[in-house]
């Protein structure tokens, strides 16, 4: 088997009082990025392993929508590459409240609810809402494990955002006989 | 049909044989290896497990002799033309010989996306502290186990043999590709 992994990210936009569903995006593929494979080969192989090689920990939300006269917009931003690291993002928050779900052998789920309200909270903002159009998985030592950039999502005091990153395994040849 | 922004992870195994005599390499062996689903299972939990879990931490080779006779009577398979290991293979498909001591164990990672583990096995040491009655070692299968003894790589290959003129260097290499595009037959 060679295996094939993909992370699916999903979004969706939910009224903070009634739970009703505003608005979704994906499911969409990211980028795990090399950073990201290194630090977990270092996990798998270090015994009593120390410092950035650890578990992933926490979420980052950005609003970088790629380099200035490139023509990215909110709507349309430049896709994550291989390449990137936390230096693509321009960091606005950071979520720590994140469930890491093993359910079968072959998936990863990350899961994190969003509440706009923390964000005014721990930035003291004292404006209605704020956008982000990317999101990072990262290990301590704020080495990105996959990067995604999407279009404009819009938080408030009154919208919370549901993440779901899923990581899937799949034998190539699997995957193929699926789609038929 | 494409599959982009997938990620593999190919993985490659190697048998060097030498002389102890002459260093000449006398056998070689290099296919790519199975990546079992329990292992994939460890590489997910690793990423959430706190420090100083060992559990989850790849940690040595085991070799051994199975070829799928006892999984399979009525394959014919034998130690020439074992059966291949397969995705749902585990440690318990393997019957185990001789386990390197981790000790023995080197670890490099030759690029930011590869990790390669290897060993030299030294026939005559490993002979006569294990099998002092035998001439040689005959083995048909290797796994790379993490420490909680699950399998993450399982290969079974034709017999080779470690005896006390050789030594085998035996090489573990896995690339994580980003990015791949999987192009499905139409």
């Amino acid at each position: 088997m060679t295996p094939t992994i993909n992370g699916i990210v999903t979004m969706q936009s939910y009224d903070a009082l009634t739970g009703e569903i505003l608005d979704s995006y994906g499911p969409e593929y990211n980028q795990i990025v090399d950073e990201g494979v290194e630090a977990l080969w270092k996990r798998v192989s270090i015994f009593n392993s120390v410092s950035a090689y650890t578990m992933l920990h926490e979420l980052h939300a950005g609003t970088d929508i790629g380099p200035a006269g490139e023509g990215w917009t909110t709507s349309n931003p430049q896709p994550a590459d291989r390449d990137f690291t936390a230096a693509n993002q321009t960091l606005l928050f950071s979520f720590t409240d994140v469930t890491f779900l093993t359910p079968t052998d072959d998936l990863f789920v990350v899961e994190a609810n969003l509440v706009g309200q923390e964000y005014f909270d721990g930035t003291g903002s004292l404006d209605a809402s704020f956008d982000i159009n990317s999101m990072t998985l990262r290990f301590p030592g704020n080495v990105v494990f996959a990067f995604k950039r999407f279009p404009t999502r819009t938080l408030s005091r009154g919208v919370n955002l549901l993440v779901k990153w899923r990581f899937t395994v799949q034998n190539k040849d699997e995957y193929c006989e699926a789609l038929v | 049909m494409f599959l982009n922004n997938g990620s593999s992870i190919d993985g490659r195994f190697y048998i060097i044989e030498r002389s102890k005599v002459t260093g000449q390499v006398v056998g070689r062996f290099d296919e790519p290896n199975v990546i079992t689903e329990q292992g994939i299972n460890n590489l997910f939990v690793s990423l959430t497990l706190a420090n100083a879990d060992n559990s989850n931490v790849l940690k040595n080779f085991h070799l051994g002799n199975d070829y799928g006779a006892e999984e399979e009577p009525a394959g014919g398979w034998t130690v020439a033309e074992p059966r291949p290991a397969n995705k749902t293979f585990s440690s318990l498909n393997q019957f185990v010989l001789y386990e390197v001591p981790q000790a023995d164990m080197v670890v490099s990672y030759p690029t930011q996306n590869s990790i390669q583990y290897s060993t030299l096995l030294d026939g005559t040491v490993i002979l006569d502290a294990y099998f002092p009655a035998n001439d040689d070692l005959q083995y048909t299968s290797a796994t790379l186990r993490f420490g909680n003894n699950t399998a993450f790589a399982y290969k079974r290959f034709p017999v080779r043999s470690l005896s006390r003129l050789i030594d085998v260097q035996v090489v573990w290499e896995f690339t994580w590709e980003s990015s791949v595009d999987v192009v499905c037959p139409v």
